[in-house]
């Protein structure tokens, strides 16, 4: 009797607290996501079904002044203090509103599994590495860029805007054509003429008893072998659509990629490797530009950085490929102040705002103009990074399912490939387009 | 005490009692079907009615202001997608928010959660409406709200004192759990990640897929699983064997400095494992120490590749290392404890060492370590940090479907979820896990349990 009522008492208290809880999601997930001026309508919140209606709360155009504008930005913790420059430029630019910039320290890497989280309480604009653009794209949480684009389109590097437009719609902002690897080396153990070819590397360097670090077994890196003479061709949606390196000239590189493993002075490692044996054992070795500085810093003269050298795939000397990447600005589609969001995103990637990045921060510009300055040429690790992406393919078609099949190869490569050449490629060809999904 | 049921007669079995109510009930125990509460009023327990009618007014509040909403998509998960709509004043696509799958299916099994918590509430209601027409039927004292509250202080104070956190587990434990059982049920996978998409029941869709119906993934799943058997069953029996070896060298009469010898070995466990972990993956690398020791001291020429050719190798022997101490410090509390007089008694017998050792130790140690073997065997099925911290799960193979010669359930299930998003098959291998690792528990508890009486080694 007591104790039924003791339940009834407890249960309702419960019953209250979670209908609490229930209708605080709906309000507290409005009211976070930086609402501007027109707080009439905050019904369009993440999961409601109720939202019915197109209604947004961002006040229309842009021209309108006199607004109070939130805005959530996310950025890696060494870019603060770059977007706290660039975001009292913007206010000093648009005096016409007030901007309350709020910054979240978010890696790039990290800004597609924080906003899957909950994209409602992600941020406004965040800046992210452009192969994580199609899957953003496919989960519908990025907002088309249509204010400025045609200007957009033409201020920056033709690669860097094909890797930011998918399904024929520009998707993001260029920000950064920063992301690829090439050879770091030892002037003291390999001469300019030397590292032209993967041969000589590997020659000089045994003769030194030195190392060369080729991170092949992390896809990223591995796939060098085989884009080096193989189709990898995507479509408008980031789909594969024509993929050969199961033909003879992906044989041939693979058969070069395992010569080289097997050579003595090969090493399989990581990054770590590279930049902290460049001067002790290891010779030459293979990275991007985040170690550029420790690299400089620890060869002092003998720092040398240029494209990759050239194998002997099949008895002709072929220019080894990479990837070319970058990094794009992109906006929230369920950002509540969606014109206010492409504004500063725009801002953050124009010409001079890469310009500052450059001069603040070494970051690698999309932009044409800052790209072609004499001062960035005098950058040796960004002039490499430019020589190679002549050689090199747009990252920004890539997704994360394709990297497995061509990592597990050159894994098995690594450990000693057991089975023939010819059905492994046959495999990682079938993986690849298994991955289409 | 003073009002209870058993007092007058009049406990009845639960459901008697509410089928009771509209079989024997007044017309207010009767009116209590629609309008809770309405039977306790009656009969003059005015606060406890109306405590029950507004439990039943919120609850009609709440669903039809949030429940309904989710509920009512709850059987497709959602039928409207994400749109954008272009809105030429600011020249911009607009987007228009869809359904999202993961809001409707998660709030819908809070819905149910708490549907399923009103309806016991209302059954409840309705007993205790034709209880207190029992008691004035019987003419027994009517308990006062009162009295109720001061019940919850008295004989009634476990619930006082249990039912917070009760529903703490089921809210911040049950549910999720459910939610993600659920998951296994859907095509939650890359394709159909929200808010952009749509996704929706598939019924045993996943589970098809990795038995049969998808050979690369099936066939990943049988190769995952026999080698995580095979590493859970070599791991925990080389630990154990070598931590018993080593309490019984330690404990033998003849060694001098026990304490120190004891101390060497549990230093390691004070050191934490994923630090050690970490630190042995840098000696076994390509370029690590210790191949950079075997070089030059000429031993080798080529580095020995640890971590992928032999790195099923190196896993176990690694993981030898860092559990041995453990099964040491275990069963060294156990060798001390065996009675002596059994030893004496079977040396007077003529027992030699090797007799003492297989019918008086082990028995004894394998009786009271029986539990632990079988923690360190399901431990092991799931051990993430070793595999983890130390290969990743590679070396990689084109055989299998994103997963490693290494890996084990739990972290193919791992990059499952964090790399490849496909969280459906996550789920479906999780719901696996937990079917083979209970299964396991069960059989061997239970062989264990049986026959395995403490007296027979008295």
């Amino acid at each position: 009797m007591k104790r039924t009522l003791a339940i009834a008492l407890a249960l309702m208290l419960a019953l209250f607290a979670l209908a609490g809880c229930g209708t605080d999601t709906d309000s507290g997930s409005s009211s976070n996501s930086g609402n501007s001026s027109n707080s009439g309508s905050s019904t369009t919140d993440s999961g409601s079904s109720t939202a019915d209606s197109g209604t947004s709360t961002d006040s229309g155009t842009a021209a309108n002044d006199g607004e109070t504008v939130d805005l959530l930005v996310w950025g890696p913790q060494e870019d603060q203090e770059f977007l706290a420059v660039v975001a009292e430029r913007f206010k000093a630019a648009n005096p016409q509103n007030t901007y309350n910039f709020t910054f979240g320290v978010v890696k790039e890497d990290e800004v597609k599994s924080r906003l899957g989280e909950d994209i409602t309480s992600g941020a406004d604009v965040f800046r992210l590495p452009d192969d994580q653009m199609r899957d953003l794209v496919n989960s519908g949480s990025l907002y088309e860029i249509t204010r400025n684009a045609d200007n957009v389109k033409s201020r920056n590097a033709q690669s860097s805007v094909e890797g930011a437009i998918l399904g024929g719609k520009l998707m993001g902002y260029p920000s950064a054509a920063d992301n690829g690897y090439y050879l770091y080396y030892d002037k003291s153990v390999l001469s300019d003429e030397d590292v032209k070819t993967l041969d000589a590397i590997l020659e000089k360097s045994a003769a030194a008893g030195k190392k060369l670090v080729y991170p092949i077994t992390i896809g990223w890196v591995g796939y060098s072998w085989l884009l080096a003479q193989g189709t990898f061709e995507f479509d408008g949606d980031g789909k594969l659509t024509d993929c050969d390196f199961n033909n003879a000239d992906g044989v041939a590189a693979i058969e070069a990629a395992v010569a080289m493993v097997a050579h003595s002075a090969f090493l399989n490692g990581d990054f770590d490797q590279v930049s902290s044996g460049l001067g002790d054992t290891v010779a030459a070795g293979v990275g991007g530009g985040w170690m550029a500085d420790a690299i400089q810093e620890k060869l002092g003269d003998n720092y040398g950085v240029t494209k990759l050298p050239t194998a002997t795939m099949g008895g002709k000397q072929v220019q080894l490929s990479s990837w070319a990447g970058g990094k794009i600005v992109g906006v929230n589609s369920h950002t509540q102040v969606p014109v206010h969001a492409m504004d500063f995103a725009d801002f953050l990637t124009s010409e001079e705002m890469q310009q500052l990045a450059f001069e603040m921060r070494q970051t690698g510009p999309s932009n044409i103009n800052v790209a072609n300055s004499d001062a960035l040429k005098g950058v040796p690790h960004l002039a490499a990074l430019a020589y190679q992406a002549q050689f090199a393919q747009v990252q920004a078609k890539m997704s994360d399912p394709y990297w497995s099949p061509v990592e597990a190869l050159m894994q098995e490569i690594n450990a000693g490939l057991t089975g023939d050449v010819q059905s492994a490629l046959n495999a990682v060809v079938e993986q690849l387009f298994l991955a289409n999904g | 005490m003073k009002h209870s049921l058993e007092k007058h007669g009049l406990k009845e079995p639960a459901f008697r009692e509410f089928v009771g109510a509209m079989t024997k009930g007044d017309v207010f125990t009767r009116l209590g079907f629609l309008i809770m509460g309405a039977g306790c009023a009656a009969r003059g327990q005015i606060a406890k009615g109306l405590l029950l009618l507004a439990a039943q007014a919120s609850y009609i509040y709440f669903m039809f202001s949030f429940g309904v909403v989710y509920l009512s998509d709850f059987a497709t998960l959602g039928t409207v997608e994400q749109t954008t709509v272009w809105d030429e004043a600011v020249q911009i696509n607009r987007v228009v928010p869809g359904d999202n799958s993961m809001m409707i299916l998660l709030f819908s099994l809070l819905t149910i959660f708490i549907s399923l918590i009103f309806l016991y509430v209302y059954f409840t209601s309705v007993r205790v409406g034709y209880q207190a027409l029992k008691r004035h039927r019987a003419g027994a004292a009517m308990p006062t709200f009162i009295d109720d509250l001061k019940s919850l202080w008295n004989d009634k104070y476990h619930f006082v004192l249990l039912t917070l956190p009760t529903l703490g587990l089921l809210a911040f434990t049950v549910l999720p759990i459910i939610f993600m059982v659920a998951m296994a049920f859907t095509n939650l996978d890359r394709n159909h990640q929200p808010p952009g998409n749509l996704f929706t029941w598939v019924g045993f869709e996943n589970f098809k897929e990795i038995f049969f119906s998808h050979p690369l993934k099936s066939r990943t799943f049988y190769r995952v699983l026999g080698w995580t058997l095979t590493w859970a069953v070599t791991a925990t029996a080389t630990c154990y064997i070598g931590g018993v070896a080593l309490a019984i060298l330690i404990n033998n009469k003849r060694v001098q400095l026990k304490n120190m010898w004891r101390t060497f070995f549990v230093i390691t466990i004070a050191v934490p494992q994923f630090a050690s972990l970490l630190f042995i993956r840098q000696l076994l690398n390509d370029n690590g120490t210790l191949n950079i020791v075997l070089q030059n001291l000429g031993m080798i020429t080529e580095p020995i590749k640890f971590l992928s050719t032999h790195a099923r190798i190196t896993v176990l022997v690694v993981n030898f290392w860092i559990g041995v101490p453990y099964t040491m410090l275990i069963t060294t509390g156990i060798l001390m404890n065996i009675p002596e007089d059994l030893f004496e008694s079977a040396r007077i017998d003529g027992a030699g060492p090797i007799t003492i050792f297989r019918r008086i130790t082990l028995p004894y140690l394998f009786f009271v370590t029986a539990p632990f073997l079988i923690t360190q065997f399901v431990g092991n099925i799931n051990n993430f940090n070793v595999i983890f911290l130390l290969t990743n799960g590679e070396p990689r193979t084109l055989d299998y479907f994103q997963a490693g010669k290494t890996d084990l359930l739990i972290t193919w299930l791992y990059r499952q979820t964090v790399d490849e998003q496909n969280f459906n098959m996550a789920a479906s291998i999780g719901i696996m896990i937990f079917i083979i690792v209970s299964v396991f528990s069960l059989i061997t508890f239970n062989i264990v349990a049986s026959g395995k009486k403490e007296e027979e080694f008295q």
